[in-house]
C-alpha cells in the first residue's frame, strides 16, 4: 500500500497508526450548559490552546480566533436566536452560518476569507457542545501518527501533542490551521484521500511529509520510529559552503500561499500563478485582478521580487464565460497566448492590472506556452498597448517567459537576446519532451526528471541564459525535490521557486552543499561513473 | 455622544491584525465606541463587526464614542488610526 497525497508539513517519520475518536454526541448536554458558562468556556478552551502555542505565528492565528469566539456579535446572534425558540446547537449553527456568508459576500478576497476563520469558530463551539468532556480522543499510549479525516485547533486542545509524531488528514489544506500547525511542531503531515479505506489503528506505516506519501512498503527494520528532522527556516538568502548564493523562492496561488511563503523565509515569489483568478463565472475585470493581485503581493516576503505568469487558460479546463474549443489534446492545444487569435484581449486587463502592481511592488511578468519567437513578440506588442494606455513610455518590469516548450530549448540563444529573463517549468518541459501526458498515471514512467534528454535541455537553456547575461530560473516539481538539488547547482541553476512549505527543506539542502561537488555530480551523470573514478570524486553523498 | 471623521490610511485598511488592535484598544473604555463606514456601523468592540466592514486603505470613517470617558476614547482611538493602527 503506498499513498500519494499533499505533504502540508516535511520530514519522514515511521510510526504505528492511532485514529482520532469522535466522541459521541453526550445527550441532552446543551440543557444543562447555560450560555454563559459556555461562552467562558469556549474562550478559556481556545485561550488555553494560543497560551500554550509553541509557534509565535499559530499563537497569532489562534489568539485572533479567541477575540471571535469572545465577539458580542456572534453572542448577540446566538441570544436572539435562543429568544425566538432554537436550542443552543440551532443557535449556534445559524449564527455562524449568517455571520460567514456576510463575509463571504466582502469584495475584499482577504477579508472574504475570513469566512473560514469563523466557520472554524463554530466547529469549535458545536464540538464543544456535542461531544462529552471526559473521553480521551486519542489515546495514544505511546509514538504515533494521528489519523483522522478532519482536525480543527479545538480537536487538537484534546490531544496529547508529544506522542503525536506524523498526522495524516483526510481533507485540509497547505494553509489549513493544522497544516501551521503541524509545520510549527515539525511534525511530518500528509493529507491524502481514502483514508478511512487504507490506514487502521495499530498498523505501522511510514509516512513522508516532503514526498506526500504513507506507505506500508518501505519500514525500515525494528524501528519504532525515526526521530523528526528538524528544519529551521531562515530568513535570508542562503550561501552553498563554498559561499554561492542561491535564491530559494516560492510558487503562490492566493494571499495564504504567499503568507506561508513569507513565515517560511522565501527570497521571493518565483511563480504567482493567476489561474485562479479566472476560476469564477465571469471574466475578471482588471480591477478585480488588480485587487487579488495587489493583496497577494502585500502578503509576499516584503521589497523582493514576484514573478508573475501571465494566464494559462484553455485546454483541459472549460471556463463557462469563453467558448474554448473542445480539442483531442488540450496539452497541445488552443492554451494561453495561443487564444488571442480567438480572443485578441484576452491579456489586456491582466496586463494593465500587472502594470499598475509595479508601482507599488518589484513585480515581473513571464507568458507561458511560448513557443516561437513570434508569439513573443505578439505577447511584447500587447504589453506596448497596455503602456501606452497607461501612457508610460517604457515598459516598467522585466518581461521573461517560462521555458517548457521543447522548441524553445533549441532557440534559447535567440530568445536570451529579447527576453528579460528565463524561468524553465519542468513539468511541462518533461511531459512535452517525453510526449507522455503526465495526467496518465500508466505513463508515469516517463516523468524522468534527472534523464540526460532533460539535463541536456537545462543545460542549452543555462548556457544561452550566462552568454546573455539575463537572468534564468527553475519552477516545477523538479525544483523542490532536494534529491536533483545537486545536480541543478551544478548545472548553474542559481535561483529555485518552490512549494512555500518546501522552502526551508531546499534551504537547508543548499547550505549542505558546494558548488564544486555539485559540479562533478553533474559531470558524473553527463561522463558516466568512469569519468567520476578517474577523477577520484566521492560522489556517494549525493544520493542520500 | 462624541465623533470624528478620519481617513483609514494604514495599508492593508482594516485587516485582522490592525482591526484586533483596534477592538483591543475600544475594549479598554466602558464608552460604547461605534466605526461607521458607509452605510455600515460596527461596533468597534466586536473583532468581526470591524472587519465585516470590509474598510480599505483611504476609506472615510466615522468614529463614535458615547458613556463615560467618551473623550478619552475619541483622541486615543484616533490617534491610533493615525498611527496606522500599528503598520509601517
Amino acid at each position: 500500500m503506498k499513498l500519494k497525497g499533499l505533504g502540508v508539513s516535511p520530514g519522514r517519520i515511521q510510526a504505528p497508526i492511532m485514529w482520532l475518536r469522535k466522541a459521541p454526541s453526550a445527550n441532552g448536554r446543551e440543557t444543562t450548559l447555560s450560555v454563559q458558562d459556555f461562552h467562558l468556556k469556549a474562550v478559556q478552551t481556545l485561550a488555553h490552546l494560543a497560551d500554550t502555542a509553541s509557534s509565535p505565528v499559530l499563537k497569532e492565528i489562534l489568539r485572533a480566533q479567541v477575540l471571535m469566539v469572545d465577539d458580542p456579535m456572534l453572542w448577540d446572534a446566538i441570544s436572539a436566536a435562543m429568544a425566538s425558540g432554537a436550542s443552543l446547537i440551532e443557535a449556534v449553527q445559524d449564527s455562524i452560518a449568517t455571520i460567514a456568508q456576510q463575509f463571504d459576500a466582502i469584495d475584499d478576497p482577504y477579508l472574504a476569507a475570513r469566512a473560514d476563520d469563523v466557520r472554524d469558530i463554530g466547529k469549535h463551539l458545536l464540538d464543544l457542545l456535542t461531544t462529552s468532556a471526559d473521553a480521551t480522543p486519542w489515546p495514544a499510549e505511546g509514538p504515533s501518527i494521528l489519523v483522522s479525516d478532519t482536525l480543527f485547533p479545538s480537536d487538537t486542545a484534546k490531544i496529547d501533542l508529544s506522542r503525536v509524531v506524523g498526522i495524516v488528514l483526510g481533507q485540509g489544506s497547505l494553509t489549513s490551521h493544522v497544516a501551521i500547525l503541524s509545520r510549527s511542531l515539525q511534525i511530518p503531515a500528509v493529507i491524502v484521500e481514502n483514508v478511512q479505506q487504507w490506514l487502521h489503528d495499530g498498523d505501522p506505516v511510514m509516512v513522508d511529509g516532503s514526498l506526500g506519501t504513507v506507505s506500508d512498503e518501505e519500514m525500515s527494520q525494528g524501528a519504532v520510529f525515526i526521530p523528526r528532522k528538524t528544519f529551521t527556516v531562515h530568513p535570508d538568502i542562503v550561501s552553498t559552503k563554498d559561499g554561492v548564493p542561491i535564491r530559494i523562492e516560492a510558487n503562490v496561488g492566493s494571499v495564504q500561499d504567499a503568507v506561508t511563503a513569507h513565515e517560511l523565509g522565501a527570497d521571493g515569489i518565483g511563480l504567482l500563478r493567476t489561474e485562479f483568478l479566472f476560476a469564477g463565472d465571469h471574466f475578471p475585470s482588471e480591477q478585480e485582478q488588480y485587487e487579488v493581485l495587489y493583496s497577494i503581493a502585500q502578503a509576499a516576503p516584503a521589497g523582493r521580487p514576484i514573478i508573475i505568469r501571465a494566464v494559462d487558460i484553455g485546454g483541459d479546463k472549460p471556463l463557462p464565460y469563453l467558448n474554448l474549443p473542445v480539442e483531442p489534446n488540450p496539452f497541445l492545444g488552443t492554451r494561453a497566448a495561443r487564444l488571442l487569435t480567438q480572443y485578441p484581449d484576452l491579456y489586456d486587463a491582466q496586463l494593465r492590472a500587472v502594470l499598475r502592481l509595479s508601482q507599488d511592488f518589484p513585480v515581473q511578468l513571464m507568458f507561458p506556452m511560448i513557443a516561437t519567437i513570434n508569439d513573443w513578440t505578439e505577447c511584447q506588442n500587447l504589453m506596448l498597448r497596455a503602456q501606452s494606455s497607461l501612457n508610460l513610455e517604457h515598459c516598467p518590469i522585466p518581461l521573461g517567459i517560462m521555458v517548457e516548450v521543447p522548441s524553445v530549448v533549441f532557440l534559447a540563444t535567440n530568445f536570451a537576446r529579447v527576453v528579460n529573463f528565463f524561468s524553465i517549468g519542468t513539468n511541462d518541459l518533461i511531459q512535452y519532451l517525453f510526449a507522455a501526458d503526465r495526467s496518465v498515471t500508466q505513463l508515469s514512467r516517463y516523468y524522468r526528471p534527472d534523464d540526460q534528454a532533460v539535463v541536456g535541455a537545462i543545460r542549452m537553456t543555462v548556457d544561452a541564459a550566462e552568454k546573455a547575461h539575463i537572468p534564468i530560473g527553475m519552477c516545477g516539481e523538479m525544483a523542490g525535490d532536494v534529491s536533483h538539488t545537486p545536480l541543478l547547482v551544478g548545472l548553474g541553476l542559481r535561483e529555485f521557486s518552490v512549494s512555500p512549505h518546501l522552502v526551508p527543506v531546499l534551504k537547508s539542502r543548499v547550505s549542505e552543499l558546494s558548488v564544486a561537488e555539485c559540479e562533478a555530480e553533474y559531470h558524473k551523470l553527463i561522463l558516466g561513473d568512469h569519468f567520476a573514478e578517474q577523477t577520484g570524486h566521492e560522489f556517494g553523498r549525493f544520493k542520500s | 455622544m462624541m465623533s470624528r471623521d478620519i481617513t483609514l490610511t494604514n495599508p492593508s485598511g482594516l485587516h485582522a491584525r490592525p482591526a484586533a488592535l483596534l477592538v483591543a484598544l475600544a475594549k479598554s473604555f466602558t464608552s460604547n465606541v461605534t466605526v461607521r463606514y458607509k452605510e455600515k456601523t460596527a461596533n468597534a468592540k466586536s473583532i468581526l463587526s470591524i472587519l465585516s466592514l470590509g474598510a480599505s486603505q483611504g476609506a472615510p470613517l466615522t468614529v463614535m464614542a458615547e458613556g463615560a470617558d467618551e473623550s478619552a476614547a475619541i483622541d486615543q482611538i484616533s490617534a491610533a488610526f493615525s498611527n496606522n493602527l500599528g503598520e509601517i
